[in-house]
C-alpha cells in the first residue's frame, strides 16, 4: 500500500480507529501486525508468505543462538542466519544483475551464455525487512539484546506498517519496549503524528511528484545531453525529488507510527544542509547510515587500522551501501562516489587542521557549496538509466562549452519553478539545519500551525496527478 | 486540527466554485490505473472486449452493447490517440481471456510503427497494477464524478501557470468518461468544424511523417497478427476486426494514403480473418460526422445499436 493513495487513507482511518478501541493491549497488537500484513498485500499478496516464513525463521533462530552460552557456537548460529537471509537478498535482488553481468563477461570472451534467467519481481522493501532481521539478530550475537520469546513481537517489530517498506530501519533496541508495554492514547502525540502525515505527503505529491518529477524526468529521459544549464536543472530537480519523495515517505510512517502510539527515529535532519560529506551521511538516511555503520563497517574494522585498511573498510561499506539501493553498476558508482567524497574529506582533514585554511565564514559557506555540488552530481549516477547517460550529463554538467547565456531563454516555467522551489527548500533546511521537524511542529502556535496544514492539505488535494511509486520502495 | 480542516474545506471550495464558474464540468479521468481496473475484467467467456482508439472509446455505448448481446459483459479498452495492436497481443496472450474482442483498427493503425501504441498502458498493468491502486482507483471514480478540482490538468498548479505566464486558461472540455471507461462528447462545448480542421492537419503532418509503407510490406509484417487471433480462437474467443466510420477529409485522406482495396481487403482475405469496412456499408459511408471522426454523446446509443446489428447481420458476431 502507498500511503499517498485513497486506498491507504481508508485503511488507516479503520486501522487507528479499530486499535484504540479494543481494550487489551494483546489485542491491539494482533490488530496492528494483521494490518501490516493486510498493508503488504495491498502492494502482491503473493509475496507475504515470504515476509512471515524468513520473520518466523529469524525469530526461532535468534531466540535459539540468544540461549547459547559459546561465544563460538552462536558465531556459526549468526553465519547460518546472515547467509540465510541475504541468500534470500541476493536471488530476488541481485541474481538477474549478476547473471546478465556473467553473461556479458562470457559473451565478450566468446563462450556461451549462462542459460538461467529469474522472472520473479523484487518484493517491495525487500532490503529494508532484511536489516531489520539482521540487525535483531547481531544484536542478539553481541549480546546487547535479550532476543524476545514472543513470536507476534517479532512478527510485529518487523512488519509493523508505517516503517515496513522503506524505513526507517529501526532496531529493537527502539522498538522492543514499545511492543512489550502498552501504548497510551496522547492527545498532543496523536495530532502531532497527524501533522506530520500531512506535512510528509506534502512533501511527496505537492513537491516530489508534482513540481521536480516532472523536470527531473523530461531531463533524465532525454538522449542527448547538450546544454549545461538543462542539465543542472534536471539534476536539481532530482535532488529535490528524491529528498521529498523519501523524506515524505518517512515523515508520513513516523506520523503513522505516532498516532498508533509509536515513536520511529528521525531519518533525515537537514541533508542538504550538511558541511561535509560525513556530516551528510550524520544527516541523510540516518537509519541505514548508522546500519552501515555499526553492522558493516564496525565489523570490518572500522577505522582501528592503518590508514589504508581505513580506506578499504570505507571504500566496501560505501560500495555495498550502493548495491544495496538496487542491483545496477549506477548505485555501485554512486556508492563509490561517496565513498571517495568520504575519503578525500577524511585526507583534507587528516593534512590540515579546517580552522587554518581560512575564517570559518569563508571555510563552512565553501564546504557547504562543495559539498551540495558533489551530492547533486552523484545523484546524477544515482538516477541515469545507465552509466552512460550519468556520465554524459556530468561532463556537460562541468565543461564550459556547454554553457551559453542565450540557453536561459529556452529554460521553461515548469524549470524555473523546481528551481526556485529548490532553492527554498535549501534555505528552509539551511535555516533549520539542527532542528528536527516534531519538534518546530511542536513549537507552532495552534494558529500558524493550522493555517500551515490547511494550505498544505489545499495543495495536496488539488495536485491530483498520476500516483507515483515511492523511489525507495524498489530498495 | 480543526483550524486546518477548516481552511482546507474552504480553499477546496472555493476553488472549486472558481472552476465551475469557468464552466469545467466534473468527469473521471482517464488514466493507467482506470484502464487497468477495466482491464481486469476481460476473464470469462462472456466478455465482450472493445479495443481500439478515439472512435470506439467516444462511440460505443455500454449499455446497448448489454441489449444487442445479453448476457454479455461489455469492457471498454479504448484508449484515445493509440492504436490497439499492443492491447490485441497482450489478450492473446493472457489465457484467461476467452470472450470476444472487437478491435477498432484502420490500415494506418495496422502499421507495425504503431503496434506499440498501447504498450505503456499494458506495462502498467501487467507490472505496477496492485490490489491496493484497484481500491484507489474505486474511491477515486467516486470522488471524480463530483468534483472538479480533482481533474489533474485543472489542479492548482497548471491554473496558476496560466495565469502567470498570461497563457490561455485550461481549455473547457468536451469530454466526459464514466467509471466503466465509456467516453461521451457534447459538440454543443466545442467548435466541431475547428476539431475537424485540427484533426485534419494532424493526420496530414503524422502521414507525412510516417508515410505508408508499400501494401506487400505493410501485408508482410502483419504475419504475426493471425497467430495472435488464432491464440484467442484456440481458447473459444472471438476476434473481430473493424473500421468504424469516418467522413469529410478524414476519409478522402485515409483512402489516398491506404486504399481500402490494396490494404484492408488484403489483410482480411489473406490471413482468413473476421473484418468489416464501414465502406462495406452506405448507411455508414453516408454518414456525416460533427468533427468527421466522433459521434456526439446523443447519437452514441443508435451508433452503436447500428453498428453491433451491421456485424450480427453479417453473421461476424
Amino acid at each position: 500500500m502507498q500511503f499517498d493513495s485513497l486506498a491507504f487513507l481508508a485503511f488507516f482511518l479503520i486501522i487507528a480507529a479499530l486499535y484504540w478501541w479494543v481494550p487489551a493491549w494483546h489485542q491491539r497488537k494482533n490488530v496492528l501486525l494483521a494490518a501490516s500484513y493486510l498493508f503488504y498485500a495491498g502492494w502482491n499478496p503473493y509475496f507475504l508468505p515470504l515476509l512471515v516464513i524468513t520473520s518466523l525463521i529469524d525469530w526461532r533462530l535468534a531466540l535459539h543462538m540468544g540461549s547459547i552460552a559459546s561465544q563460538q557456537r552462536r558465531k556459526k548460529w549468526l553465519i547460518a542466519i546472515c547467509t540465510m537471509n541475504l541468500a534470500v537478498l541476493g536471488y530476488f535482488k541481485y541474481a538477474n544483475f549478476f547473471i546478465d553481468n556473467l553473461n556479458a563477461m562470457t559473451a565478450s570472451m566468446g563462450l556461451p551464455e549462462f542459460g538461467f534467467q529469474s522472472s520473479v519481481a523484487l518484493p517491495i522493501g525487500i532490503s529494508f525487512y532484511i536489516f531489520h532481521s539482521l540487525s535483531y539478530c547481531i544484536d542478539v550475537y553481541r549480546g546487547g539484546i535479550r532476543p524476545t520469546a514472543s513470536w507476534r513481537d517479532y512478527l510485529l517489530y518487523v512488519a509493523f506498517f508505517p516503517q515496513l517498506v522503506a524505513g526507517p530501519i529501526v532496531r529493537w533496541t527502539t522498538m522492543g519496549e514499545q511492543i512489550e508495554t502498552p501504548r497510551p492514547f496522547l492527545t498532543d502525540r496523536f495530532i502531532l503524528g497527524v501533522a506530520l502525515m500531512v506535512v510528509g505527503l506534502f512533501q511527496k505529491i505537492v513537491l516530489a511528484d508534482g513540481i521536480f518529477a516532472p523536470v527531473a524526468n523530461a531531463q533524465f529521459d532525454q538522449s542527448t545531453f547538450d546544454v549545461g544549464v538543462s542539465v543542472w536543472m534536471g539534476a536539481l530537480a532530482f535532488t529535490g525529488q528524491i529528498f521529498c519523495d523519501f523524506a515524505g515517505y518517512t515523515t508520513c510512517a513516523i506520523g503513522a507510527a505516532l498516532v498508533l502510539g509509536f515513536r520511529l527515529p528521525v531519518n533525515f535532519q537537514s541533508p542538504y544542509a550538511a558541511i561535509g560529506f560525513s556530516d551528510f551521511w550524520r544527516r541523510w538516511h540516518i537509519s541505514l547510515s548508522s546500519w552501515l555503520r555499526d553492522y558493516l563497517y564496525i565489523s570490518l574494522g572500522g577505522n582501528r587500522g592503518t590508514a589504508f585498511t581505513t580506506a578499504r573498510n570505507l571504500m566496501i561499506t560505501m560500495l555495498l551501501g550502493g548495491l544495496w539501493h538496487g542491483a545496477a553498476w549506477t548505485f555501485v558508482v554512486w556508492g563509490l562516489l561517496h565513498g571517495l567524497f568520504l575519503l578525500l574529506e577524511r585526507g583534507v582533514r587528516r593534512l590540515a587542521d579546517t580552522r587554518s585554511l581560512g575564517p570559518a565564514g569563508v571555510i563552512k559557506p565553501l564546504g557547504w557549496c562543495m559539498t551540495l555540488i558533489a551530492v547533486v552530481t552523484a545523484w546524477v549516477f544515482f538516477r541515469a538509466d545507465e552509466l552512460g547517460s550519468a556520465v554524459a550529463m556530468v561532463t556537460t554538467m562541468f565543461s564550459v562549452s556547454s554553457f551559453a547565456l542565450t540557453d536561459l531563454a529556452n529554460i521553461d516555467f515548469e524549470a524555473w519553478w523546481s528551481a526556485a522551489i529548490f532553492a527554498a527548500l535549501l534555505g528552509q533546511q539551511l535555516i533549520t539545519r539542527d532542528r528536527p521537524l516534531q519538534a518546530m511542529l511542536e513549537q507552532l502556535p495552534w494558529p500558524l500551525l493550522g493555517g500551515m496544514l490547511g494550505a498544505m492539505l489545499f495543495l495536496i488535494s488539488t495536485t491530483t496527478g498520476q500516483s507515483n511509486a515511492f523511489i525507495y520502495f524498489q530498495f | 486540527m480543526l483550524c486546518a480542516g477548516f481552511i482546507w474545506l474552504g480553499g477546496v471550495l472555493v476553488y472549486e466554485g472558481y472552476l465551475r464558474d469557468q464552466g469545467h464540468l466534473p468527469s473521471i479521468i482517464d488514466s493507467s490505473q482506470l484502464w487497468a481496473q477495466e482491464r481486469g475484467r476481460t476473464d470469462g467467456s462472456d466478455a465482450v472486449v472493445f479495443i481500439g482508439a478515439s472512435r470506439t472509446l467516444y462511440g460505443v455505448d455500454l449499455r446497448t452493447v448489454r441489449e444487442v448481446i445479453p448476457g454479455s459483459k461489455p469492457v471498454m479498452l479504448a484508449l484515445n490517440g493509440a492504436y490497439p495492436m499492443a492491447t490485441l497481443k497482450a489478450l492473446a496472450d493472457d489465457t484467461a481471456f476467452s470472450g470476444t474482442l472487437l478491435v477498432d483498427v484502420d490500415a494506418r493503425g495496422l502499421s507495425e510503427s504503431n503496434w506499440d501504441a498501447q504498450s505503456a498502458k499494458n506495462h502498467y498493468f501487467e507490472q505496477d497494477w496492485t490490489p491496493n491502486w484497484a481500491v484507489h482507483r474505486r474511491l477515486l471514480n467516486a470522488l471524480q464524478r463530483h468534483w472538479v478540482f480533482l481533474t489533474p490538468r485543472l489542479g492548482v498548479f497548471p491554473v496558476l501557470k496560466s495565469v502567470i505566464t498570461d497563457a490561455p486558461a485550461p481549455f473547457l472540455a468536451h469530454d466526459t468518461l464514466s467509471a466503466q471507461r465509456e467516453g461521451f462528447l457534447n459538440f454543443d462545448r466545442v467548435s466541431a468544424t475547428g476539431l475537424s480542421e485540427m484533426f485534419r492537419v494532424g493526420l496530414v503532418e503524422d502521414l507525412a511523417l510516417h508515410p505508408p509503407p508499400s501494401a506487400d510490406n505493410w501485408l508482410r509484417a502483419l504475419a504475426p497478427v493471425k497467430q495472435w487471433v488464432q491464440q484467442i480462437e484456440a481458447r473459444g474467443g472471438r476476434v473481430i476486426f473493424f473500421v468504424p466510420p469516418v467522413s469529410g477529409h478524414q476519409a478522402t485522406l485515409a483512402e489516398a494514403a491506404y486504399p481500402f482495396a490494396r490494404y484492408w481487403q488484403r489483410f482480411i482475405a489473406q490471413y482468413d480473418l473476421v473484418g468489416w469496412h464501414y465502406r462495406e456499408s452506405d448507411i455508414f459511408t453516408a454518414l456525416e460526422l460533427p468533427d468527421n471522426s466522433h459521434v456526439d454523446a446523443r447519437q452514441k446509443a443508435e451508433y452503436t445499436r447500428s453498428l453491433l446489428l451491421e456485424l450480427t447481420g453479417r453473421g461476424l458476431l
